[in-house]
């Protein structure tokens, strides 16, 4: 519709920040400690969820072979009697497929201005 | 006025002529098609809420034995809880006379603990992120900040509570408890590392992503002139962000605290694998052997004790700990629209929301 428009793209990126020296040094004492909790908790984040993934992997890849992923689960008493576990990977495949974009009717739509 | 100011597309058909605005009332093909849409989604509505009607009247009417049984004694302390368990299973299982004494106080306290706990951290450093994602990380960490946000929020919580178990659960055991401590308390419960911090710290960052990803969106919609206006009078870009831009975004970290309080009342599977799932309520009178005590939250409980729902007593405990979840949500529901309404100013003029 022609009514409905969305507003120009700002140079800056939409951010007051960019592209103008802001310099902290001036702020108060208060407001610097606050611009470095943010910044320490956003590191903070990146930290946990690297040392989530390699944590994982590192764990993980002692015991992946290629063959896990393309045998099916057996009965057995040894690791190595066990199988893989293709079955399981292809119902979480499945599962995720049947699941997929069925989240709530304008979830994640952008807002526009009329 | 003049036809220069029709500027919409317009389904009616509107012209103006001599007489004024002459609309052809008879809809055209676009207008029917949208019509029907809003039918079938008003169907699909109202299918939505006789679904979930009947699910709350399912699920009362099967949890009604043990409520009534026990009256509000079910809300409150007393006894073992865990011994009570056992034996409305045993009582269902043997076919003797139904037990139903259950006083739930130990892991209602726990759920409201764990929640409480993981709501409160979770909330200042959430926000704290959003506005260091929105306004002043570079560039290039901020691309990188925005998937790890993702993958967080996508991570498994059997995967967050076994990096619990294997990690966290060890680490609290042996460095965060004494054997004196261990010791003491021996005759009461076991202090293992499997605790009450651990639940609350797994479970910030497990909803921690989801306040993150709302946070963002709202402080985004705010309007960039009203940030502009008060750094035109010489407020520094941090006490503007943080007086103008959060300030409007009220609604949507009330709306994302919403959302995340929903998830952390309803988390089994982590809670089960690093709390200890014992029925204790941890005290806080006990000091700071307080956040390393074990507990079991409500969630927990029902998945815990799935197995034994073909005794009819226990099923009916477990329905009713279901109906107080459910209840709990649907307060936590009206409470962040009652807590939003006041805000409504704010999205009347394009705010965040």
């Amino acid at each position: 519709m022609s009514a409905i428009a969305t507003p120009p793209p700002s140079p800056t990126g939409g951010r007051m920040t960019a592209g103008r020296p802001d310099s902290s040094a001036s702020w108060r004492l208060v407001d610097r400690a606050g611009l470095a909790c943010a910044w320490t908790l956003g590191l903070l984040f990146c930290v946990i969820a690297a040392a989530l993934v390699i944590y994982l992997l590192v764990q993980g890849i002692r015991y992946m072979s290629p063959s896990l992923l393309v045998t099916h689960p057996k009965v057995g008493y040894t690791e190595s009697q066990t199988g893989g576990f293709l079955d399981p990977m292809i119902g979480t495949l499945i599962v995720a497929l049947l699941a997929r974009d069925r989240r709530p009717a304008g979830h994640g739509d952008r807002r526009v201005a009329l | 006025m003049s036809q220069d100011l029709l500027l919409y597309d317009d389904p009616f058909n509107a012209a103006w002529s001599e007489e004024g605005l002459v609309i052809d009332e008879a809809p055209t093909r676009e207008v029917d098609a949208d019509r029907r849409a809003e039918l079938g989604l008003g169907a699909l509505v109202c299918f939505v809420v006789v679904l979930l009607l009947a699910m709350l009247v399912f699920v009362l009417v099967q949890a009604w034995p043990s409520f009534a049984h026990n009256g509000l004694g079910w809300f409150g302390p007393g006894g073992d809880v865990d011994t009570q368990i056992q034996s409305i299973f045993t009582s269902g299982d043997l076919r003797e006379a139904y037990q139903y004494t259950f006083h739930a106080w130990p892991l209602i306290w726990s759920t409201i603990l764990t929640t409480a706990g993981a709501v409160v951290i979770a909330f200042v450093s959430s926000l704290f992120v959003a506005v260091f994602i929105v306004e002043f990380a570079p560039e290039g960490l901020r691309r990188v900040l925005e998937p790890v946000v993702r993958l967080l929020a996508s991570v498994p919580s059997v995967i967050y509570g076994l990096v619990g178990v294997l990690v966290l659960v060890p680490f609290i055991g042996n460095h965060l408890i004494s054997s004196g401590d261990k010791a003491a308390v021996t005759p009461v419960i076991q202090l293992s590392g499997y605790s009450l911090l651990a639940a609350v710290l797994i479970l910030t960052v497990m909803i921690a992503p989801i306040m993150i990803a709302v946070f963002c969106e709202g402080l985004r919609s705010v309007p960039r002139d009203w940030i502009e206006g008060s750094l035109a009078l010489g407020v520094n870009s941090w006490r503007t962000f943080w007086k103008v831009a959060v300030r409007t975004a009220r609604p949507a970290l009330v709306a994302g605290t919403v959302l995340a309080t929903a998830r952390a009342l309803g988390e089994a599977v982590m809670l089960s694998m690093v709390s200890g799932s014992v029925g204790f309520a941890p005290n806080p009178a006990d000091g700071l052997i307080f956040f390393v005590e074990p507990s079991r939250g409500l969630a927990a409980t029902v998945l815990h004790n799935t197995e034994e729902l073909s005794s009819p007593p226990m099923k009916h405990t477990l329905y009713a700990i279901a109906a107080l979840l459910l209840f709990s949500s649907m307060m936590l529901s009206l409470t962040g629209w009652a807590v939003k309404r006041p805000m409504r100013r704010y999205l009347a003029v394009g705010g965040a929301g």
